[in-house]
């Protein structure tokens, strides 16, 4: 609040002016809890710089106080503080006393505080800002920073995304402008989840497989989470997307504590739409159970002034319900199928053919931490935290590792093999000096750590990996007769399964099915096993300089070194994946890890080992020069190079010279911290992951061999329908159907991938830039209003592809090199902000933005949102030249307009009653959409028949979530809080996916053509293509409501 | 400014803390071949006679390595004129196939692979009843090109070719894929013909292809994609 005091009588002394605070935000990298309060402190009277002021910051988040003492110029320095509310107190002899609190510190940031002194007995007309600038006048960073007040007065983290019962930070990052959620995370300036960068204390706890964050450690455990969206200095490096920096809670020398439990329970889940599709006989309905966490936390002094704690658990559950039902189609008089309005055909349930199943999770989060001062200028801090958990298994679905979803959809076949059994656990341990030296002028921060990932995809019955016992021995065979269009040839449910009734369906050995045909369904065992251990072991090491040189500069100097360890073993149950030819009489050994030796001389593996490494260096120089207190120049230079290695140990790869300058200016027109304008540029670079390594370097090859179902050759045949676990009558080699021409060499087994992937000579590090250019002014006290402009597009692109339409395939970069048939990999972002900020503090505060954005081109990122297909590198954009066209235009994560607000107000009733009450409006307009046929060689989807995006947009989703609060003093400094979370509180069922498939038809490419070209495109075969009964409709609805309960002792 | 200062003294530091990076080209693939039909040409070097007159024929060929174990992989060559014949040679140390190692799993310094020596492939049959023709094959000194995007699609190596008395010897130059540049088109009578037509071997096709930076002619007595020339890089 400005206010203009008046002081008239000659004892009202107490005043002071703030000319100028500076505030820069260069998040560092090794400085997660590093914030730094400085400035100078003069005579009012005279303007003289003031020598030994003693300076005294105090804060409740603060281990006891810190103390400074201005030099000669009048600098004082308090750095490697906690983020939070702080007071400075300034004092010296003959000076009357100043004290300011109500400064917010933020995460990473560098508040500028600078104090003019009144002589005893002076008294002056003076201004007085009651609060410190908002406006970060010393960064072009964009983002959000999220501390506990706007996670505890919002409703964040919906129940039922990735993540949610252990309420995971990772999706607070969605509260930033121009970020919005995707399969796998957040998606960041039109990038993909699995390009950002997450750490946690300092340290990388990205997973060092596939990028997706490792440790979703629950929001209850963090202080604050600093989202970074762009323009931001090389202290960052390894990713480019953005940046989630989060500092875990600390103890200080007050004993606090918590209980606290959160429920979503499902009977409160709105009602979610039934998606209309042509009929099938099983359908699946999955809704939420219940979902919920509970624990405690408790930080104080071990040693007061010296050592601390801080410690909390937090186990956590989710039940999701899976109703499967099963249905006959109607058939009118005349034997065909009936229509019913909507144009689907017509089912009807069959009686008892209804079963309820679960899918369940439990994890458990944990975090320890010590904080040492192990004198006033250094102190240690040692942090240990994991989030093991596990999930499916004794009758019970699983939920997958990657995407936090239930791991099927619809379930079309057995239990056994449709279900897993999961394993996982996440483990950091970090350990981290803060230094300081030289009167605090030169700081040290230095941190080691481990970040382990364990996960297991198992079969339900714990029969393990690569045995020839149970389940782990049997192979999955995926039944998918269905015919010709001319000449349809279902199955019946009743040759899969026992009916009560079995005779409303055709009978078992129907030559095909037309009351309940069966057009997919998986038997048998549980198909691909995984068992994977990834570390990584990190180090690094900032140094700062705080110097007077023509204005402020804060000079940072770093080195990091991490390693990046997988080590799996990786089967299919059974030793192979059986897919069943669509007429029925072959089975094929889809997939199976297995080499040649000779002619015909097979070894199919039980299962196979990759042991892969990934080494990175990194360095960085920066400077953040502060001009008058006007101009802030920052400029810097990163230089990375990740070397890696395949199983066996021979290096895959390198990926050098990777130099990353950032430069940014920052101007303050207001001089007072009050405003800014800013621009800057950046070039990233995306550190390659191990998931692809391990797949492409690992020499492993795959066996191929075609079963006859008849009898062959003296062999029994192979039909999974008439034989039994494990099936060795099918794996019998006279089963075989040879194949190929005279000069073939092995006729019955086919070997694919014979070596590793060939690398382009000439390979370049994947690297995308970024310009960003806006401004800030505050409007209101605390409360700013901005807007920015963000340009980013790829440089150079890494991914798997085949200049001879899959003859063999290669690592490259599209357009370049030895890729050079392929179009360049183009991802554009163009995107205007217009944001308004009020941090919490007059009882109120605000969030609101609106994005405006065109995200265009032919490459996604490291997930393949089309398919979900998670294959970082090695997705499907590239592979072959033939599969360019039409394939550029609005990406699947473009989304033109997103609008965002959230608020909320504390009502205070009395002394001790207080009530929360926030409000969140999220609405985004919908995604492109595609018209999509079969393609030659890739099957259905990877024909674009238009140009990318011809298929129109989905409509906007709008979801509005409220928190409620009630907060009482139950005395003895103990607070109770009840809390009710509702998301999506008025149940809105926007379409959030449609199906994009026009036919299933092999059909190539109509170059640039229209919509109403489609009425005369032709399959391959020159007929006219057969429509998909299901194009164009909606495949999947928003989340429904869900209500989340919550309570909370605090003290 | 700063960013020049830093330039000066970063980008050694990072070369210096990790040995080899800088400038670094990235390894060479594994030796192979396509797994598959080769086309090959031949060029006569000695002999004359019914031996001496081939141009080029189809030879199969597949690589056979065992995973990880570093040691370098074995070629099998199967040309197409003892394949055609195969299972009529009733002597069962006569091998329509060819074996040879290569001296090294990863390629030279040149990208190039070499298999020094192979088996020979011999086939006595029976063209006629009461007749018998000794057909054999030796490769030997085969050169196959390493390279990153093409891996085993270009080779040379020599051939000592007999055919029962007559004995030759060539200089073979392979390619991967082996594709026949001939098309089928319906004639005036609506019957089908083959039609040759060498744009066919420059034409993307599912499944396999010809990689089209490579020189490609239509060779002119079998209607085979062959490589014009030396293999551009096996070029010495």
């Amino acid at each position: 609040m400005n206010r203009r005091l008046q002081t008239t009588q000659a004892r009202v002394l107490v005043a002071a002016l703030m000319l100028g605070v500076c505030m820069w935000m260069p998040p560092a990298l090794a400085q997660q809890s590093t914030s730094v309060l400085t400035g100078t402190v003069v005579d009012a009277s005279n303007k003289q710089p003031v020598a030994d002021v003693v300076v005294t910051a105090t804060s409740p988040s603060l281990q006891g106080e810190q103390l400074a003492v201005t030099d000669a110029t009048g600098l004082y320095r308090l750095p490697q503080l906690p983020p939070g509310v702080y007071t400075l107190r300034f004092e010296k002899e003959a000076f009357q006393v100043l004290a300011r609190d109500s400064i917010t510190l933020r995460l990473n940031s560098t508040v500028r505080f600078n104090a003019e002194l009144l002589p005893e007995g002076m008294s002056v007309t003076v201004d007085v800002v009651a609060a410190a600038p908002a406006v970060d006048v010393g960064s072009t960073r964009t983002g959000v920073s999220v501390d506990t007040e706007l996670m505890n007065r919002l409703a964040v983290v919906r129940p039922g995304s990735k993540g949610s019962a252990s309420r995971s930070f990772e999706s607070l990052a969605e509260l930033a402008p121009g970020a919005n959620a995707d399969a796998y995370g957040v998606s960041i300036g039109g990038t993909t989840s699995p390009e950002n960068g997450f750490l946690v204390d300092g340290l990388s706890t990205g997973n060092p497989a596939l990028g997706i964050l490792g440790t979703p450690l629950s929001a209850e455990f963090i202080q604050e989470v600093n989202v970074i969206t762009g323009g931001f200095m090389p202290e960052f490096g390894r990713s480019t997307g953005g940046v989630m920096t989060a500092v875990t809670k600390s103890g200080s020398n007050q004993l606090h504590g918590s209980v606290f439990g959160n429920l979503a329970p499902g009977f409160l889940e709105g009602t979610p739409t039934r998606i209309a599709r042509e009929g099938t006989v099983i359908t699946t309905r999955q809704q939420l159970w219940n979902l919920g966490d509970f624990g405690a936390t408790l930080g104080g002094p071990l040693v007061q002034d010296k050592l601390w704690f801080f410690a909390g658990v937090a186990p956590s559950f989710t039940r999701r319900v899976l109703d499967r039902g099963l249905n006959a189609f109607v058939l009118g008089e005349d034997g065909t199928v009936l229509k019913g309005e909507d144009g689907f055909s017509l089912t009807t349930p069959i009686p008892n053919g209804a079963t309820r199943y679960f899918a369940d999770q439990r994890s458990v989060q944990y975090l320890g931490k010590l904080t040492w001062q192990l004198h006033t200028d250094h102190s240690l801090s040692l942090s240990v935290y994991g989030t093991p958990g596990s999930s499916g298994g004794n009758g019970r679905f699983g939920y997958n590792l990657d995407s936090g979803a239930v791991e099927v959809e619809n379930i079309n076949g057995t239990y056994e093999a449709l279900a897993h059994s999961y394993q996982q656990d996440a483990r950091d341990i970090s350990l981290k000096l803060s230094s300081s030296f030289l009167d605090k002028r030169v700081l040290l921060d230095a941190n080691v750590g481990w970040h382990h990932q364990y996960d297991n995809t198992m079969p339900v019955d714990g029969s393990g990996i690569g045995n020839a016992a149970g389940l782990s021995g049997t192979p999955q065979f995926e039944m998918r007769r269905t015919g010709t269009r001319a000449a349809p040839n279902y199955y019946s449910i009743n040759d899969f399964e026992q009916l009560a009734d079995p005779s409303v369906c055709d009978p078992a050995g129907t030559t095909n099915a037309v009351r309940c045909p069966v057009a997919n369904y998986f038997l048998g065992g549980p198909g691909f096993l995984l068992d994977r251990t990834v570390n990584r072991y990190q180090a690094n090491a900032v140094g700062t300089l705080l110097l007077n040189a023509m204005g402020h500069h804060v000079i940072k100097a770093g080195v990091d070194a991490e390693v990046m360890t997988n080590v799996d073993a990786r089967a299919y149950s059974g030793r192979r994946l059986i897919q069943e030819a669509t007429d029925g009489k072959t089975f094929t050994d889809f997939r199976a890890f297995g080499y040649l030796l000779g002619p015909d001389q097979v070894e199919i593996q039980p299962q196979v080992n990759t042991s892969t490494r990934a080494d990175a260096v990194g360095a960085f120089l920066q400077d953040s020069w502060s001009i008058l207190d006007r101009v802030t120049l920052n400029a810097g230079l990163r230089y990375d190079t990740q070397t890696i290695y395949g199983t066996g140990g021979d290096v895959a790869f390198e990926l050098p010279n990777q130099l990353s300058p950032r430069v940014g200016v920052v101007y303050d027109f207001t001089q007072k911290g009050r405003s800014k304008l800013f621009a800057s540029y950046a070039r990233y670079y995306q550190n390659a992951v191990l998931a692809m390594v391990n797949s492409q370097f690992s020499n492993i090859t795959r066996i191929r061999a075609t079963r006859s179902r008849a009898p062959l050759g003296g062999g029994p045949g192979c039909d999974p329908l008439t034989q039994a676990a494990p099936y060795t009558e099918c794996a019998d080699t006279r089963n075989i159907i040879p194949s190929g021409g005279s000069t073939t060499i092995s006729r019955l087994y086919n070997q694919t991938f014979a070596i590793n992937s060939p690398v382009d000579p000439d390979l370049k590090p994947q690297s995308s830039d970024e310009f960003v250019v806006g401004a800030e002014y505050e409007v209101i006290p605390r409360g700013t209003l901005g807007a920015s402009y963000t340009r980013r597009y790829m440089n150079d692109v890494i991914e798997d592809m085949s200049t001879n339409e899959t003859t063999n395939y290669f690592i490259g970069n599209p357009g370049r090199g030895i890729a050079e048939a392929f179009d360049k990999a183009v991802r554009d972002y163009d995107a205007v902000s217009v944001y308004f900020n009020k941090a919490f503090a007059d009882l109120w505060l605000v969030q609101a933005s609106y994005t405006w954005s065109y995200l265009r081109g032919n490459y996604s990122g490291l997930y393949r949102p089309d398919a979900n297909q998670l294959a970082p590198n090695v997705t499907s954009d590239f592979d072959l030249v033939s599969m360019m066209q039409n394939k550029e235009g609005p990406l699947p994560l473009d989304r033109t307009h997103a609008i965002k607000v959230f608020g909320a107000r504390e009502f205070v009733f009395s002394p001790t009653t207080s009530l929360d009450v926030g409000l969140s409006y999220r609405g985004t307009s919908g995604a492109p959409l595609n018209v999509q046929g079969a393609h030659s060689i890739y099957g259905v989807g990877f024909s674009f028949i238009l140009p990318r995006g011809s298929g129109g947009r989905l409509p906007w989703v709008h979801n509005v979530d409220a928190h409620v609060g009630l907060n009482y003093k139950l005395g003895r400094g103990l607070t109770g809080s009840l809390t009710l979370d509702s998301f999506n509180l008025f149940n809105f069922q926007a379409e959030t996916s449609r199906d994009q498939n026009y036919t299933f038809d092999t059909v190539d490419a109509l170059v640039g053509g229209k919509p109403a070209d489609l009425e005369t495109v032709k399959n391959r075969g020159g007929s006219a293509v057969t429509l998909n009964p299901n194009y164009g409709k909606p495949t999947s609805y928003q989340t429904p409501r869900s209500i989340r309960f919550g309570a909370r002792v605090s003290f | 400014m700063k960013t020049h200062r830093a330039l000066v003294w970063m980008v050694p530091l990072g070369c210096a803390a990790w040995l080899g990076a800088c400038g670094v080209e990235q390894p060479a693939p594994q030796c192979t071949v396509g797994r598959g039909d080769h086309a090959v040409r031949y060029t006569l070097k000695t002999g004359t006679g019914a031996c001496a007159r081939k141009t080029a024929e189809i030879v199969g060929a597949q690589v056979f390595r065992e995973p990880g174990s570093g040691v370098p992989p074995s070629l099998v060559l199967k040309p197409k004129p003892l394949a055609d014949n195969e299972g009529k040679d009733a002597d069962p140390t006569h091998s329509v196939t060819s074996l040879g190692d290569f001296t090294t799993e990863y390629p030279t310094q040149e990208r190039v692979c070499e298999v020094p020596e192979m088996t020979e492939a011999r086939q006595v049959v029976s063209p006629e009843p009461g007749t018998t023709v000794e057909v054999s094959y030796r490769w030997s000194g085969l050169r196959i090109q390493g390279q990153a995007a093409i891996p085993g699609t270009q080779w040379t190596a020599e051939l000592t070719y007999t055919e029962g008395d007559c004995t030759a010897t060539y200089e073979a130059v392979g390619l991967f894929p082996a594709i026949k540049c001939e098309r089928q088109e319906k004639d005036a009578d609506g019957k089908t013909i083959t039609v040759r037509d060498p744009r066919i071997c420059e034409q993307p096709r599912p499944g396999l292809s010809i990689d089209p930076a490579f020189p490609v002619s239509c060779d002119e007595s079998t209607n085979l994609c062959v490589l014009d020339g030396q293999p551009p890089v096996l070029k010495p």
